[in-house]
């Protein structure tokens, strides 16, 4: 659970995100603030192109310029404006204070390179060690992420791993730097549910022995329901609601989020349970969205979806979603508050 | 379009058709793929086995899961018994026939009933093709194709079958999404009427609320045309939600196969046990308290042929209980369990757990 008061690590402030493309604007990321805590794991949750990469690459400023470009926001790393630092700067903190690991492993490590050399690379960049130092620091790293006889693994090209096996490889790597934020995007996407179940294992033990917080960008809600406090969740590059992981999942007051949930079979479902899928596409970002993005997809919308655009605001009891309404069981309550406390 | 409610649900515990006759039989098949060396006098080297003594069989309007994990054997099961590879050995029985002994225009006649779903939406659609011929294609192979305008009719029917507007009927893929394209996948397939359909991994590439349309349009299109399908995937959860019966499969052997009830209620297989654990369920109070049994190790290589059990090595069970070290030494027959026939499992000590 996010204790009250803990430090923030990373604060996200109405980040814009745009890209230039043959076919035009691209709005990715419009109008993204979160707040990550210390020790915390924050889930962000949403299906593909709803901008959750798109913005966590932004942090680590890792988009293209051109074609991509912050049009406005800030992003504050303990009190610095990551998108205010020199090139020379932003690489001090990325690979160092803050990591990132990927879904594909072969995109992150070189095939040509054997993995001591890629391991150690990030540790000498980041810190005074001498090579021989280094190197003893990562085989501790792969000792601690699980794989075996990590002394004599180490001199091992990447393709001469497993799938799980490299992205414990990949991990090792990142938290070779002691770095006290992870951006895991997709971590586990690409791996069958006994290695995900491993992968998840290492990184739940590593958060909680070094303390460091955590961001988990994936579509799959059940592991964001293992492994996270609080979840964010995003549609067409807006936040349309945040909520502590309990109360996402019990009580979740965003349509897109009910719909979400409705629409994946669970391994614990009653039998005959039906499926409802969600009708349509998710949009194309071609405009920054004027109303509800949602709207066209939404069983419950209105008139009111269609012109206006439902700011992120507290309920009476401080949940955040972006909607005009409130639901109970599924059912749309009376309009009372205009649908905002 | 399938509608938000429109009444179907999970398929029911059992079809219709329990006790009818098997509509295919697949009986210890074995599919290798030989490993060569050397450039001017090739030798084989070795084998990987990735089919290994696989025997199930179907029935009319049933489902069959067929799960494991990546390079379990799964989608080369289906492929051989399509016969899109020869199989090494075994028989494949389909309308009083063995698959594997028919050639030419005898396979190609039978092939008419046996239609095949892919993975990627992407990949299984010529780019260059519209819609119309991509979905008249097989009509034309075997010579079904009526004039013009019959043909048109006919493929605006099965584009409205899967939920696709005929209006598209000129369209190219990349003008689709990718629910869309899996949708003109399944309309090729039924346009030769068949009788069974194996889906290879059909949602995997799909968008979780897209996923769900496609699942309820297989579901809906089992009901209404009585179509049998063996359904591949790793998403233990979709599979437990469209099949009748469950087998899973580990280094190309099926180790349990069960209804589907069964094979989720009372999981006999050490290595289901902990594929079955290792699925993430959706709701955090869950998720918090639930005992995790991580499988250690990998996959062990399918290249190298082992006299005792192919889990044995990774096996928690085994550890406990194996004593004499059975497991090593003599391969576990898939057999019945004493109380419930239909439930069949490859253990020498799965009432011991």
């Amino acid at each position: 659970m996010s204790e009250q008061g803990a430090q923030p690590v990373l604060e996200l402030d109405d980040l814009h995100v745009r890209f230039k493309t043959d076919g035009g604007l691209v709005h990715a990321v419009n109008g993204v603030s979160y707040v990550v805590n210390e020790g915390e794991a924050l889930g962000v949750v949403g299906e593909s192109g709803c901008g959750k990469s798109v913005t966590n690459m932004t942090v680590l400023r890792l988009i293209p310029t051109p074609p991509g470009e912050v049009s406005s926001g800030r992003i504050n790393y303990r009190g610095t404006n990551l998108l205010e630092l020199s090139a020379k700067e932003i690489r001090k903190v990325r690979g160092g204070k803050i990591a990132m690991i990927f879904q594909d492993p072969m995109t992150c490590l070189n095939p040509f390179l054997r993995i001591s050399k890629q391991l150690t690379e990030a540790i000498l960049l980041h810190s005074d060690m001498t090579p021989e130092q280094a190197r003893q620091r990562a085989i501790e790293e792969l000792d601690r992420v699980g794989i075996p006889d990590p002394a004599g693994r180490i001199d091992s090209y990447p393709h001469e791993f497993s799938g799980g096996m490299r992205q414990r490889v990949m991990i090792a790597m990142a938290l070779c730097t002691d770095p006290d934020l992870l951006i895991a995007d997709e971590p586990t996407t690409a791996l069958d549910v006994t290695i995900q179940a491993q992968i998840l294992d290492v990184l739940r033990r590593l958060q909680a022995e070094k303390g460091m917080s955590l961001v988990l960008i994936t579509h799959d809600l059940a592991v964001v329901a293992g492994m996270c406090s609080r979840v964010v969740v995003m549609y067409a590059g807006r936040i349309v609601e945040e909520a502590p992981v309990d109360d996402l999942f019990a009580d979740p007051r965003h349509p897109y989020t009910s719909a979400l949930l409705a629409s994946v079979p669970r391994l614990d479902d009653p039998l005959g349970r039906h499926l409802n899928p969600i009708e349509g596409l998710p949009p194309k970002l071609a405009e920054e969205p004027t109303s509800c993005a949602f709207a066209p997809r939404c069983p419950h919308a209105e008139d009111r979806c269609r012109r206006e655009l439902p700011p992120l605001a507290p309920d009476a009891d401080g949940r955040l979603h972006a909607c005009f309404f409130r639901f109970k069981d599924g059912e749309k309550l009376p309009h009372t508050d205009g649908g905002q406390a | 379009m399938s509608g938000p409610n429109n009444g179907h649900g999970a398929p029911s515990a059992t079809p219709a058709s329990e006790h009818s006759e098997p509509l295919l039989e697949v009986k210890d098949l074995h599919m290798h793929f030989p490993v060569y060396e050397g450039i001017v006098f090739q030798r084989e080297v070795s084998r990987i086995r990735a089919v290994n003594g696989v025997s199930f069989d179907l029935r009319p309007g049933e489902t069959l899961g067929l799960v494991g994990e990546s390079g379990c054997g799964k989608s080369t099961t289906a492929r051989a018994t399509l016969q899109l590879h020869k199989p090494t050995s075994g028989q494949v029985l389909f309308d009083g026939r063995d698959l594997c002994q028919l050639h030419g225009a005898e396979l190609r006649a039978v092939r008419r009933d046996l239609q095949m779903i892919f993975q990627d939406p992407y990949a299984s659609l010529d780019p260059r093709w519209t819609v119309a011929s991509i979905i008249a294609e097989p009509l034309r192979n075997y010579g079904l194709a009526r004039s013009g305008h019959e043909l048109r009719e006919q493929i605006s029917e099965l584009m409205l079958t899967v939920g696709l507007n005929p209006s598209f009927i000129g369209r190219y893929p990349h003008e689709f999404s990718g629910g869309q394209r899996q949708r003109i996948g399944v309309a090729r397939a039924l346009a030769l009427e068949p009788k069974v359909i194996f889906c290879d991994e059909p949602v995997s590439a799909l968008d979780v609320s897209v996923q769900a349309q496609i699942v309820n349009l297989l579901q809906e299109l089992q009901e209404r045309l009585g179509l049998a399908y063996v359904f591949i995937a790793h998403d233990i959860a979709v599979v437990r939600h469209l099949s009748h019966r469950v087998a899973i499969m580990y280094l190309g052997r099926i180790v349990e196969i069960a209804d589907r009830d069964s094979i989720y209620g009372e999981t006999r297989h050490p290595y289901s046990k902990a594929l079955l654990g290792a699925v993430p369920i959706p709701d955090p109070k869950i998720e918090r308290k639930r005992e995790r049994i991580l499988l250690e190790g990998n996959l062990p290589s399918p290249g190298d042929a082992r006299e005792g059990c192919d889990f044995a090595s990774r096996c928690a069970l085994r550890k406990r209980v194996d004593s004499d070290d059975r497991c090593h030494t003599e391969r576990p027959q898939l057999l019945p369990l004493a109380g419930d026939p239909t439930h069949k499992v490859a253990c020498h000590y799965h009432d011991q757990d």
